[in-house]
């Protein structure tokens, strides 16, 4: 083969090295979009700003609670609102994503080394970059505002806990940006928004619900999101280990189904 | 056989045809693919040896997509196989050794040309330096321009860049030329000769003919999800239509002209004959020692044109027998026949 030696020369030796593995070019997906996620200034204002905002409008609603000297219940107000805010700023992923499997943009990332999973991995660690330090403002503004007051062990657990659950949320919203259509993504979202703070009792406490309603509460991941931030401010009691393997339960649930949405999204997105 | 020209200058040699054993660029056997009732791909079977540039002609819906879609492990045939370089196409993806501008493919949008190259290098194997890239692709101009502003030839050249990025050893290119002009068309076909000459294979889909005729040293014919012609321009020309021999009708039984040697069909035209012959020469011979009165004769090649309309509106399958194109299916079998002997 004539053409096949000619080009051996320089075609050849370089196929033997394999420069990148699939790790780095995740990390490097994940910062590059991270990157060109934090120019777009609206994306911006809707992950980092709106939590501390609705945490502002509803902590002055609630007023400074009287009969709190310890600050727990400012504390309670504080972890609740920080849940809702950021589950808001979670699930926003999807709608990015949606946008791509419409564009086609899915298709040309689908011909490059980087697997179906991780770039759906890389995908929510961006996410929960962004989410971080919205999670931190709400925190600042409580403990400046909202009068709260505990050990910085306790702002850190909190935080960290906080963080870990939202997790199968940001996951959640990844799926729907790959399952629902474009246009519905942010319906959807809202909906899910909406229902899962209420049942899951962000609003008012579940244990004030009908028992019926409870039951439903104790399954949803927003329950247990807020329980696990609430937990570091009430030392002697136990630590909510059914949380853990209810948000790990969705975690595996939703990964499963956007494994497979990222599948049909290659074959079915714009042509 | 004749290798065209441009591509004998390309690989300075004519185009390997890859023996069993061998690892050819891209094998499909038996591949088949519906959607729900539509059979967009039924069976091909296709080989293309390394260093091969052949372009895949077919009208809307004849299934190129699907088929490029398949080798790149975008879609799963519904049976059937289809290799790269011997390797599942995913692992030829994922090793970066197929780049791919899809079809009407979309741009990461609220990026800039460079953030979207800067991106997508981070993704492949062993991808091309940047600038050698933005050089090949001609970039230099817009890459600080953000995607949504691009015009549909600059948009064509972001795209194009993405499919060098991985430095691939087989380009798919789906319908590349699509929305530049002509001045861009001819620069970018230069560019990707100058990327293939190190013997790298392209396989490209389009519309435009004259393109495949010109650049391609192999043109596969696709319609209705069959592969109905593969061979050279040269010899897709001469397959269908071979050379028109038309001469003044002075009556002379149509019987007569259909049983000369290399003639595949009679038509009558207003006062002319029309002789649709597969060897014109040995039919000009026949021709004058059978009816040495004969007068007013002229030889024309067809075009690609025609023998593309002929192939596609003829596809089996779809039961089209009009228009006295007797020659056509003949033809067909050939075609066939010469598949197989591969």
């Amino acid at each position: 083969m004539t053409s096949a030696t000619l080009g051996a020369t320089t075609v050849a030796p370089r196929r033997e090295v394999m420069t990148r593995g699939v790790a780095s070019s995740a990390v490097h997906y994940a910062t590059h979009t991270a990157v060109l996620m934090i120019k777009n200034f609206s994306f911006v204002i809707f992950t980092v700003i709106m939590p501390v905002s609705l945490y502002l409008v509803f902590s002055s609603l609630y007023g400074n609670v009287p009969d709190d000297p310890t600050g727990l219940a400012s504390a309670m107000i504080m972890v609740s609102m920080a849940a809702y805010g950021s589950l808001g700023a979670a699930m926003s992923g999807g709608a990015h994503l949606a946008v791509e499997r419409r564009s086609g943009w899915f298709r040309q990332l689908m011909i490059t080394m980087l697997p179906g999973r991780v770039f759906l991995w890389a995908r929510a660690a961006v996410i929960m970059m962004l989410v971080l330090p919205a999670l931190a403002l709400v925190f600042l503004a409580g403990g400046l505002i909202g009068g709260v007051q505990a050990p910085a062990t306790v702002w850190l657990a909190s935080l960290g806990l906080l963080w870990l659950g939202l997790i199968p949320l940001t996951v959640l919203g990844i799926v729907i940006g790959l399952w629902v259509k474009t246009e519905a993504v942010q319906g959807v979202n809202t909906l899910l928004l909406l229902g899962l703070s209420l049942l899951g009792g962000l609003w008012f406490p579940a244990e004030l619900m009908p028992s019926g309603m409870q039951h439903v509460a104790h399954a949803l991941p927003t329950y247990w999101l807020a329980a696990l931030g609430r937990h570091p401010f009430l030392p002697g009691d136990a630590f909510p280990w059914t949380g853990v393997w209810v948000l790990l339960a969705w975690s595996v649930g939703l990964t499963v189904l956007g494994a497979l949405g990222y599948r049909r999204a290659g074959a079915t997105s714009k042509r | 056989m004749t290798t065209f020209d441009l591509a004998a200058a390309i690989t300075g040699a004519p185009s390997p045809r890859t023996r069993d054993g061998a690892p050819a660029a891209v094998r499909l056997a038996g591949l088949t693919k519906s959607y729900g009732p539509v059979h967009a791909v039924r069976g091909v079977d296709l080989t293309i040896g390394t260093g091969e540039i052949v372009a895949v002609l077919g009208p809307n819906g004849a299934g190129k997509s699907t088929v490029n879609e398949m080798i790149l492990g975008l879609v799963r045939p519904d049976a059937g196989d289809a290799a790269v370089f011997g390797l599942d196409p995913h692992e030829a993806v994922r090793t970066g050794r197929v780049g791919a501008m899809l079809q009407a493919g979309a741009l990461l949008s609220d990026a800039r040309v460079i953030d979207v190259l800067r991106l997508m290098r981070g993704l492949h194997a062993h991808p091309l330096p940047i600038d050698d890239v933005i050089a090949r692709a001609d970039l230099g101009t817009f890459l600080k321009t953000k995607t949504d502003k691009l015009s549909g030839g600059q948009a064509q050249r972001l795209r194009y860049a993405l499919a060098l990025l991985p430095d691939p050893e087989l380009l798919i290119l789906d319908e590349p030329t699509v929305g530049m002009d002509v001045e861009v068309r001819r620069s970018f076909w230069r560019s990707m000769i100058d990327f293939t000459s190190s013997g790298r294979t392209v396989m490209f889909a389009t519309h435009y003919l004259e393109e495949a005729d010109q650049v391609a040293e192999r043109i596969v014919v696709l319609a209705d999800g069959r592969v109905v012609a593969d061979g050279t321009g040269a010899e897709i020309r001469s397959r269908v239509a071979g050379r028109t021999i038309s001469l003044a009708d002075d009556g002379t039984d149509a019987a007569e002209l259909a049983d000369l040697p290399g003639v595949a069909g009679v038509e009558r035209i207003g006062a002319r004959c029309y002789l649709h012959s597969t060897d014109s020469d040995t039919t000009v011979r026949a021709l004058l020692a059978a009816c040495p009165e004969a007068r007013e004769i002229e030889i024309t090649s067809a075009k690609l044109e025609d023998a593309f309309v002929a192939l596609t509106s003829h596809a089996p399958g779809t039961g089209n027998d009009a228009h006295g194109a007797r020659g056509v299916h003949h033809d067909h079998d050939d075609d066939h026949q010469d598949r197989k002997n591969r």
